[in-house]
Formats: C-alpha cells, structure tokens, sequence
C-alpha cells in the first residue's frame, strides 16, 4: 500500500461525494417532470415517442400495472436480443461472417442482458456480430438501467407519496431515464474514451504480423499474424459502465486496451460506475423532503465501500507466500494490468461489486483469498453500497425498512418510516425479498457442487477455490453483477440454463416484493414524528443500517465464505493450496 | 426445436413472476377507507 494509492482513492470518493448533489438534484426534476435545461431537445422527442406508442403521459399506474409495464417490456426486449443472436449470420454490419450464435448461449446471453447482469459465458469477438453488440446488447444496457431507474424512482414515490394508489407511470420514468439521464451523459462520456484511444469503428478486424512468430499449441506450425478485432466500442462502453451493466465489447473487458486505455480512462469508468447510484441518494433526500436522511444512506454506503476497498487494497498489497524466490514489492500481480497495478485493480474490483457493474480490469480469480473475498461479499451484501442503477438504491432501501423495523422492536413501539407506519406486510414483503437472494444462490451452488457430470465437471481448480469458483457464479448471477471468478466452463447446457435461471429470479422475484412494499406504502397515511419515533437522519441510524446490512450477510453467508476464501486463506498461509 | 423450446421457458418463466405477484397480493391486507367504514 502506499500514499499515492491512498490518495488515488480518495480522490476517487472526493470527485463521487461532489457529483451526488448536482446530479441527484437532476434526477429529481427529470422523475418529477420539472424543467430541465434540456427540455427543448428532448421533450419533442418525449411527445413523438409518447405519440407513436399510445402512451398517456398524465395517467399514473398502480403497483401492479407498473410491475405488468416492466414485466412486459423486458418479455419483449430479451426475445428481440435472442432473435437477432440466432439471425446474426444473416443479417447486416458481420463483416467477420460469424455464424448465429448457439440456441442455449443467446438465450442465457438475452436474460443475461434483460437483467442488467452482462455475464458473458462467451468471447464477444469471435461470437457477435457489430449488429449484435449493438442492437442486441448495447440496447439492453440503456434500457436494463433504465428500468432499474425507474424502479427505483417508483419505490421512492411510494414513500414520499401519501394516501395514494399509484406509484407513476413506467412509459414515462422509462423514457425521461433514457433521454434525460443515460442518453446524454453516455454521448459525453463515450466522446472523452475516444479521445483516450478507445477505438468506435465499423470496419473488418486488422491482420498484423507480429515481430516474433510463436509455436502453435499442439501443431509444428508457427504463427506469425495476430488478429486485432475492431468495433463500435466508445459508444458501448460507456452505457456499460454508466449503467452498470459490465458486458464487455471484448472477452478482456476493461483490461482490454481498446476499451480502457489508459489510467484517466480507468479513472472515468470508475466514476461512471457510482455516478448515478450516488446522486439516487440525493433524489431520496429530495423526493421524500429529508435531505438528510439521503445523506444518512449514503454515509452508511461510504463507510462498507471503505471497509471493502481496505481489505481489498491491503490484500492484493500482500506477496503470495508460495512464490519464494519471486520479487513482489508491489504485491500480489498476477493477473492485474501493469498500467492499473495494485491500487487501481482493487479499486475497480470493489467498485464494480458494490455496484451491479461487473466489467473488471483484473482478473477476480487471481487475487488473494481475501482480496477476491472482497467482491464476493460486496455481491453477497446485495451491492447495495450505491449499488446498481436503481437496483441498488430500491436494495438498500428494503434495509432501512428492515433496520427501521428492528429499531422499533427494540424500544417496543410501532416501526416508522419517515411516517409511515411499517406493518406486517411490508416486513413480510421485505424478508421474501432478503430470503429469494440466498436461496437461489445457495441452493444452484449445491446442485453443481453434488453433481460430478454437469457441475463439478466445468471447473479447472479444485478444494475450497473451486468452491469459490462455483460459489462466485451463482452469486454474480443471481445478484445481476456478471464479473466472473473465472476458472469455470460456463458455456454448457447445464451452467446456461441455471445461470439463466438464477439471473431471471435474482431480477424479477426480488423486483415484486420491492414494488409490493411500495405500492403498500403509498397508500398510507403519514403520522407526525413523536419523541418516541427512530429518527433516520442521524448516525445513529447510519450504524444501525450498517449493522443489519453487515450482520444479515455474515449470517447468511458466513458457513459458504468459511469453506471458500477463508479456508483457502488459511491454507495458503500455511504453505498448502489444494490444485 | 431448441428455440421453440426456450421460447416456452422464457413465457413460463414470466408466467412464474406473473403468479409470485399474484402470491405476494394475495398477502396484500385489504385497506377499509374512512368512506368504507362508515
């Protein structure tokens, strides 16, 4: 660890802590439909899209017409984004003549995509064509977030709201997501990666001849040219980051030169991840009239991003204790980009999982035990420090509801939420939502692992890394993040349809109970706060929320990480890793 | 075949969220309005 790290990553928070405001106070306009100043190019967009697909602007929906709206439309664009994988090889912009993709991988890759998870059991570019990144993927990643925008905004509505019945209108948060928040800010975003060098072309892939042939595996041919792939990249990668999706334009993905060149490129991506899960805390704030009470959230966020990218710095600054006679000043390597190093690989390794991103530039499968047990228990938490886009937000407001409750029993009154009354239902609702995560991921993780042929037949390590390995797939999956531990040969019947599975229930089973809640809350009446009230605007609050996030995790979790990372920890100290 | 097949999984899959809210509503306490109760 060193100083310059220190402040890297202070810089890093310092530059988030300063966006929130500003954009979160613009979010707040855009959901709220007050002027912007944007409005005149883009509310005649807004009127001509309303007017083609016969929305009503004005008419507002319940809870559950919102969830129908949102269930409907993501029915529609995951079977799009499956047809135009499986018509690929007939269809426009293929210059390198790649044949359809696969009937189990498109479908695996459309869910993967729907659910703003990005996980890719495939190498983008020997297996989709421009048409497909484009229309297919880079489509998903502008309308996945922005979904997951609008949910959120909803579950705030059903919190600010009083005595009401309906939580907004989908169509609308929908379309002012897209061209009011993600549209304009991914333009700028992908202008500056393509002034860094980051490539947004069309054309076939470059052949170059390389200074020094190399033996092929498994023939006597040498080779002697490398295939450069190409492609609209700048405009992907910056919805990618933006809206925390992570599928990268390249199996490398931000290791990738061609999509994060150079350190103020990483440095922007960084931002990109917690840019709008920040400012959704000042939104919070704002729409339910407690400005602090959204600063209360986000201190909570900030003191488990500094616990998690402490370990995780601290961590990969440690040398690997088997490689004796090996130089390791800098810590621990392998598997990270040299122009990155240590600092900036675990930040972006804790970013990227606190966030639902999933884009990485190191490689999470070699990092220390503990330093990989950082992402896997920011994914475990539910990434709800910031969060994804919306995702995280609605997430960490299931805990307040659970810490509020909590407060409650201990002082024998009532629960409240900035007036609401918190009732059996919502608790209900908020325990089938925190109960769905570990269930799905537990309990695919222990049919892979009790099955030799389907399972345990698709890893390359074995002992508590393999578990790890296993352990990590389903947790990125069913958390909608999509980094992978690696190690694991994903593009199987078996791990498709359960990733598939996993990324589907991990989206939409928890999205229900969430708009159930808030669809239970806007129709209540707001009580006046009284001495006896939990206020949730103090630090007291911010450590209780941090307790509960902290203590529902480790519980839930604790006995998988023990026989995973921990055990693995622990042997590697000792001198003994299992192979 | 395949995708005839993994159409279906994806519509069963919906139907499953779609039955989960139905579950969830079901739970759903009715409210007796002011109006209502008197």
């Amino acid at each position: 660890m060193s100083l310059n790290g220190w402040l890297q990553i202070a810089l890093f928070f310092l530059v988030i802590l300063a966006l929130a405001a500003p954009l979160g106070t613009y979010l707040t306009k855009v959901f709220d439909r007050r002027r912007t100043f944007l409005d005149p190019i883009l509310t005649p967009i807004e009127r001509l899209l309303y007017r083609v697909t016969r929305v009503t602007p004005d008419e507002e929906m319940p809870w559950t017409a919102y969830l129908a709206s949102m269930l409907l439309f993501s029915l529609v664009t995951l079977l799009l984004t499956y047809a135009v994988e499986r018509l690929q090889a007939i269809l426009p912009l293929n210059p390198q003549h790649l044949a359809a993709v696969p009937a189990n991988l498109a479908w695996s890759t459309a869910v993967s995509f729907t659910t703003n998870t990005n996980w890719q059991a495939y190498t983008p570019e020997t297996t989709m064509s421009y048409l497909t990144q484009m229309l297919g993927l880079a489509t998903h990643n502008f309308w996945s977030a922005a979904v997951g925008l609008a949910l959120a905004i909803a579950f705030i509505r059903g919190i600010a709201r009083k005595e009401m019945k309906t939580l907004g209108n989908f169509w609308v948060d929908l379309t002012r997501g897209i061209l009011w928040v993600l549209l304009p800010i991914s333009f700028v975003f992908a202008l500056a990666l393509v002034s860094q060098g980051v490539i947004q072309n069309l054309r076939p892939y470059d052949s170059a001849k390389i200074v020094e042939s190399q033996p092929a595996a498994g023939t006597t041919a040498a080779i002697t040219t490398q295939t450069i792939a190409q492609g609209p990249v700048a405009s992907q990668e910056a919805i990618k980051m933006l809206g925390t999706n992570g599928g990268g334009f390249f199996n490398a993905n931000s290791a990738h030169p061609f999509e994060n060149p150079t350190p103020f490129t990483n440095f922007l991506e960084l931002l990109s991840i917690f840019l709008i899960p920040a400012a959704l805390t000042v939104t919070l704030g704002q729409m339910t009239k407690s400005p602090a009470h959204g600063w209360a959230v986000f201190a909570a966020m900030s003191v488990l991003f500094f616990v998690g990218v402490a370990t995780c710095y601290w961590a990969e600054s440690q040398p690997n204790p088997l490689l004796h006679n090996v130089a390791q000043s800098t810590g621990n390597m392998e598997g990270k980009e040299v122009r990155f190093g240590i600092t900036n690989s675990a930040l972006f390794a804790t970013v990227t999982t606190d966030a639902s991103c999933g884009a990485i530039n190191a490689q999470h499968d070699s990092f220390t035990p503990l330093g990989g047990l950082v992402p896997m228990v920011n994914i475990l938490l539910g990434e709800i420090v910031f969060g994804g886009v919306g995702a995280g937000m609605y997430g960490m407001l299931i805990f307040v509801i659970l810490s509020v409750f909590i407060a409650g029993l201990m002082v024998g009154r009532t629960p409240e939420y900035l007036g609401k009354k918190i009732e059996a239902y919502d608790i209900q609702m908020a325990m089938l939502y925190l109960l769905i995560f570990p269930l799905i991921i537990l309990g695919f993780a222990a049919v892979a692992i009790l099955s030799p042929k389907l399972g345990l037949s698709s890893l390359t390590n074995h002992g508590p890394h393999g578990l790890s390995e296993i352990l990590y797939a389903y947790t990125s999956a069913t958390g909608n993040n999509g980094s992978a531990f690696a190690g694991l040969t994903t593009n199987t019947d078996f791990w498709n349809l359960t990733l598939g599975v996993a990324m589907f229930c991990g989206r939409f089973l928890m999205i229900v109970p969430m708009l159930a809640i808030a669809g239970s809350l806007v129709q209540k009446k707001s009580v006046p706060a009284t001495a006896g009230t939990f206020p949730v605007t103090t630090p007291l609050f911010t450590a209780l929320l941090t307790g509960v996030i902290v203590i529902v995790g480790a519980l839930t979790f604790f006995p998988a990480l023990a026989l995973g990372p921990i055990l693995e920890h622990l042997l590697l100290q000792a001198g003994t890793i299992i192979p | 075949m395949l995708d005839l097949i993994l159409l279906f999984a994806t519509v069963a899959l919906f139907a499953l969220a779609l039955a989960y809210t139905a579950g969830c509503l079901r739970l759903q306490p009715q409210r007796i309005t002011p109006k209502e109760s008197a």
